[in-house]
């Protein structure tokens, strides 16, 4: 039998029904306050409408640019070591030859079944410059202490390494299943024409596997733009505005200055950017599928 | 004998129900709560009985003693006391966007003097001094809660939080290190850089100084406490921002250095309790910070530095005394609809048994009560525990508590955290005390702006 658009439509109507309640109309909203000068601790000022007051002040602030440059800084730092480490750990993982890979697939997971803030709050301590389990092993070797969260470049890179840790399981898991569910024959007849193990890995696994790289890079960059637990509990955005990324400044703006009509209008700004870098990415994807 | 109810009689009779609860909703929705207000007299300790009393509380020492003896208020008055603890941000995110909704989930909550000005704009707050005039139970002495205290917890001449915590500026430092090396106890603000450069020199394994350098609003008090010293203010009388004052600057410098090139490697993401560990571990020999720290530092449970420890009120050039100005209290929401209770429940915390047993069993030797620290009790426990020195400058630390100095206005966490990144920046960065105003000026000309002072 074939399927009416009648029919596509009161299959899909109740899906649609939901994502335009969970999405469409909340999107709407705060794009809705993102027109107003909205505070919420000035509940007699009456939210008037503004236009696009919130985002000409928002463009124009410095600090907002430093906190999407950051942003950048930490997604691409994040994204790109954890899809080397994670590749690394996959290819590894698909070798037949190695022992042990059972155990390591399922021990490799638990950095991802822990919440952000728990992972946060660890880290915190383990980087404590005077009482954290890391300085304490290198002034075991004689190395000097290092303020791990109170140096702006260690900083950054702290928060990026932490991240990098919970989320390349993600990557192996994912990569992994793709190397498993490539087909052997472009591989054999590779061998066979005598290619060496790299030249297989850079002509052969890569663009085969481009679909799924896509997608990991994809899912790795919107998490990473939008990271705000484990920075927030580790740095608090400090020293200084060292790790100020866009979701803190939103964070800070929103529930510390509870300038709901600004926040909303950096919202709106992070939405669309997450929205053209994935576009991007889509896009990618389906061309590599064709 | 017996009428069956027709139709119409049950419409009728269900009709007025109906009419009688709308009418009582509508009563229950006008105005903010529907507490019947402060009336005449002290209220029955048993007019409540079986309510239930929640309260939003910031977490701190100062809570230890509602959340110990709360029991006592249960029994005495039949009631549930409910508490809620959360970190100082999010108690406050929590009691904002509950008034917002008006929905007055909770009856009581922790006010932060610094957050006055704001709750005060929004009326969030019930005002106290009607219910002190009028409904005044015979736990309540507003007498013996140090009068500064009451000023500061109040608004446009409102009191709206009974205080339960009063802190002013304290120096604290290592005694032992100072005789060790000669060093005398610092009276100034010049003794503390000079006693920081010996110390480096002759206790290279310790930091000589420690304070709060994080990001984060909480630690503006540290830094405009300690530039009051030179006479200097960040804001004028028409919140104008002159962080390039010389005077200012001279002051920042002072302390940026003491921070820099005195103080631990991580200074610049310092909070209290961090800088407070720093102190209390032995890993620091001076620390500026407030008063309440004195209890927590000669607590050998506490602190590796107990018994070690000396207490200075240090000046600065200009002659004014170190400030660490922060009183917190106990508010009531304009949402209640528990008010009398609530009320009732205030008077209790700060009542003479509840202070009393607070000093006595729980240590706290800077509970607000002049009753509870007036007495003999309280001077025998100070004397047995080995806390004499801090207590006896307590007084005198809370007699030079002022707000001269500080932004006493709703906009405080949004200058506090553009002041203190400027801050937290220079620590980490190296850069000076004139380069970091120079920076953080305009940023503070825009949240003047922004919020209509300053014209």
């Amino acid at each position: 039998m074939r399927l009416s658009k009648r029919h596509y439509l009161i299959l899909l109507g109740p899906t649609l029904l939901i994502l335009f309640a969970m999405l469409a109309f909340p999107t709407a909203y705060v794009f809705s306050i993102s027109l107003r000068d909205y505070k919420l601790t000035d509940p007699t000022a009456g939210n008037p409408f503004v236009g696009l007051e919130n985002y000409k002040t928002l463009l124009s602030d410095p600090e907002f640019f430093s906190a999407l440059w950051r942003s950048v800084l930490f997604t691409v730092g994040s994204v790109a070591l954890t899809f080397v480490v994670g590749m690394a750990i996959a290819l590894l993982l698909n070798r037949r030859d190695i022992r042990g890979t059972g155990l390591t697939r399922t021990a490799i997971l638990v950095p991802l079944i822990l919440t952000p803030l728990v992972i946060g709050a660890t880290y915190r301590f383990m980087l404590d410059r005077d009482n954290g389990i890391i300085n304490e092993f290198l002034a075991l070797v004689g190395l000097q202490r290092i303020p791990f969260l109170a140096d702006p470049a260690w900083a950054m890179t702290s928060v990026i390494l932490v991240d990098v840790w919970q989320w390349t399981p993600f990557a192996v898991l994912v990569l992994l299943a793709g190397l498993e569910s490539l087909p052997v024959g472009p591989f054999e007849a590779a061998r066979m024409d005598g290619a060496s193990r790299w030249g297989e890995f850079w002509y052969i696994t890569l663009p085969l596997l481009a679909p799924v790289i896509a997608v990991v890079l994809l899912i790795r960059t919107m998490d990473a733009f939008r990271e705000f637990d484990k920075i927030f509990i580790m740095t608090g955005g400090g020293p200084g505005i060292a790790t100020q990324t866009l979701p803190i400044f939103l964070y800070r703006s929103g529930f510390q200055d509870f300038d709901m009509g600004f926040s909303a209008a950096t919202g709106v700004v992070m939405l669309i950017i997450v929205t053209v870098v994935s576009s991007f990415y889509v896009r990618r994807i389906h061309s590599a599928g064709e | 004998m017996k009428k069956s109810l027709t139709r119409e009689d049950f419409l009728r009779a269900s009709g007025g129900a109906l009419a009688s609860v709308y009418l009582l909703g509508l009563a229950g929705c006008g105005g903010q709560g529907t507490s019947s207000g402060p009336q005449g007299g002290p209220p029955d300790h048993h007019a409540f009985e079986g309510d239930t009393l929640k309260l939003l509380l910031k977490e701190g020492y100062e809570i230890e003693a509602i959340q110990k003896y709360k029991g006592d208020f249960e029994q005495a008055t039949g009631t549930t006391v409910e508490t809620e603890v959360y970190d100082e941000p999010t108690a406050r995110q929590k009691f904002i966007l509950d008034s917002n909704s008006k929905t007055g989930t909770y009856d009581i909550t922790s006010v932060s003097f610094w957050n006055l000005p704001e709750y005060h704009r929004a009326s969030y707050l019930e005002p106290l001094d009607a219910w002190i005039a009028k409904a005044r139970d015979p736990w309540l002495d507003p007498k013996a809660i140090p009068k500064t205290a009451m000023n500061v917890m109040s608004v446009d001449g409102q009191l709206y939080a009974l205080p339960h915590t009063i802190i002013g500026g304290m120096l604290f430092y290592r005694k032992d290190l100072f005789e060790k090396h000669g060093i005398k106890p610092p009276q100034t603000t010049a003794d503390v850089l000079s006693a920081a450069k010996k110390l480096k020199e002759a206790e290279p394994s310790i930091s000589p100084f420690t304070g709060r350098g994080a990001p984060t609003f909480a630690s503006l008090g540290t830094w405009l406490g300690w530039t009051w010293g030179y006479g200097a203010k960040l804001y004028d009388d028409n919140m104008c921002p002159h962080a390039t004052d010389p005077k200012f600057v001279q002051g920042m410098s002072d302390l940026l250095t003491l921070m820099q090139d005195y103080g631990p490697e991580d200074a610049a993401s310092l909070t209290f309790t961090q800088a407070g560990e720093k102190f209390s571990s032995g890993n620091a020999a001076m620390m500026f910070d407030t008063t309440g720290f004195g209890g927590i530092f000669e607590d050998p449970e506490l602190s590796k530095v107990a018994g070690k420890v000396g207490f200075s009120l240090p000046k600065g050039p200009a002659g004014n005394p170190l400030q660490w100005t922060y009183l917190e209290g106990l508010g009531i929401s304009a949402y209640s609809q528990n008010k009398d209770l609530a009320w009732l429940f205030l008077q209790w915390r700060m009542s003479n048994e509840t202070t009393r047993k607070e000093a006595l069993e729980l240590g706290r030797y800077d509970v607000p009560n002049l009753n509870v620290l007036h007495s003999d009790e309280y001077a025998k426990l100070t004397k047995k525990k080995g806390v004499s020195d801090y207590t006896k400058k307590l007084p005198q630390a809370w007699e030079n508590i002022t707000l001269e100095h500080w932004p006493f206005v709703p906009e405080f966490a949004k200058i506090g955290d553009t002041f203190m990144q400027q801050v937290s920046s220079a620590i980490s960065s190296g850069q000076t005390a004139e380069q970091a105003m120079q920076a953080v000026q305009p940023k503070l000309d825009g949240i003047s702006k922004d919020a209509g002072y300053c014209k």
